[in-house]
């Protein structure tokens, strides 16, 4: 755990990260806080998959690693996140 | 199993299921099984349970088919009462308005209190709900699966049955709930009792005695713990994947796996501490 968060904070872009785990923890705070509200925690949901699919595409595009594989990538897994929490929260 | 979630050279040392290919899959499998649970049940021979809205779903099929059901164990068939069918369509109203599914309403209704308030007397009553099935007969062989709704349907002491199919929204999604009161009706002598009882205010021991309550049929449980094993094993694989680049290869530096590690730590946050339905068959 002490090496995720040194890892996390320690790379040249350790504060962009820390941008992208706030903004993605104050989704899922919305996330709770819509519990039981259909279309406000489906959108809070939406936002909370696009905020992991682009801190992903962003890190990659910072280090100059960015390809359509890593673009799909994470496409794929904020796609089966959405799946998976729309279907077992609301 | 292995390559599945731990990185080895068979996978290039990565876990297989963040592999694109993987990653297909997992999405594929999700679509299939959220959105057409019903085929893929076919494909095995087994009774459809579909979700979303069913079509096929009328209660006088369900009471013809619950009725064959105990034709075939000797049992007399259940006469349709009105007023259980009245019954059936509050109760089924009553948790699209309060927003629910279960016996009990959130202000602590019993299903009788229907039964009461649509002004039938009885000595025994049971209750079997289901919902978003796509054909009665679904419904009825899945209530058939399930002892419990099973005893209901073939209780020899119930004589009557009401059913009702309403169609809603359930906490703002689109559903379709059955309601069906199973009852042995009052004699005329028994109601003089219960009026002796209810005189000496002893009628909720005589309650408690003689109503049976059985779970619901929840047809979304499969999906449930489809998705959740996704989850899981998905964790799993960006767990092993983080593991090993940082243990193994901490010379790597273009290492992502940290970002899918939280993303699914959240994701799985949420359905722990959110999801009212898995492993649980209401």
């Amino acid at each position: 755990m002490s090496s995720l968060v040194h890892r996390f904070l320690s790379e040249d872009k350790g504060m962009l990260n820390l941008l992208f785990l706030l903004i993605m923890i104050f989704w899922l705070l919305l996330v709770f806080f819509f519990d039981g509200l259909f279309y406000p925690q489906l959108i809070s949901i939406f936002l909370l998959t696009l905020t992991y699919f682009f801190w992903g595409v962003s890190s990659h595009y910072i280090d100059h690693t960015l390809h359509l594989k890593n673009v799909l990538e994470y496409l794929l897994i904020s796609f089966i996140g959405f799946l998976i929490l729309s279907f077992l929260l609301i | 199993m292995k390559r599945l979630v731990l990185p080895s050279a068979e996978n290039n040392y990565r876990p297989w299921l963040l592999h694109l290919r993987g990653l297909l899959t997992l999405s594929f499998l999700l679509l299939v099984v959220f959105f057409n649970y019903g085929s893929v049940l076919n494909l095995f021979s087994r009774p459809a349970v579909l979700g979303w809205q069913g079509k096929n779903v009328s209660p006088a099929k369900i009471i013809e088919l619950l009725n064959t059901a105990r034709a075939e164990k000797n049992l007399p068939p259940l006469e349709v009462d009105r007023r259980l069918e009245y019954a059936a369509f509050l109760k089924a109203n009553d948790m699209f308005a309060k927003g629910y599914w279960t016996h009990r309403s959130p202000s602590g209704q019993l299903p009788w209190y229907f039964i009461e308030a649509a002004g039938y007397d009885y000595q025994l009553a049971g209750e079997n709900l289901a919902k978003n099935f796509s054909s009665s007969s679904s419904l009825v062989a899945a209530w058939l699966r399930s002892p419990a709704h099973r005893a209901n349907i073939l209780n020899p002491d119930y004589s009557q049955v009401g059913v009702s199919v309403v169609k809603g929204k359930l906490n703002g999604v689109p559903t379709e709930l059955t309601v069906a009161f199973f009852a042995k009706p009052l004699s005329h002598k028994t109601s003089q009792l219960i009026k002796d009882v209810l005189a000496k205010g002893t009628l909720s021991s005589f309650q408690e005695k003689n109503l049976e309550v059985d779970p619901a049929v929840n047809y979304r449980s499969f999906k449930e713990l489809f998705g959740l094993g996704i989850l899981f094993l998905l964790l799993l694989a960006a767990l092993a994947d983080y593991y090993y680049t940082e243990k193994e290869l901490p010379r790597r530096y273009h290492s992502y796996s940290h970002l899918h590690l939280i993303f699914l730590s959240v994701l799985m946050i949420l359905v722990i501490f959110l999801s009212h339905q898995v492993g649980v068959i209401k």
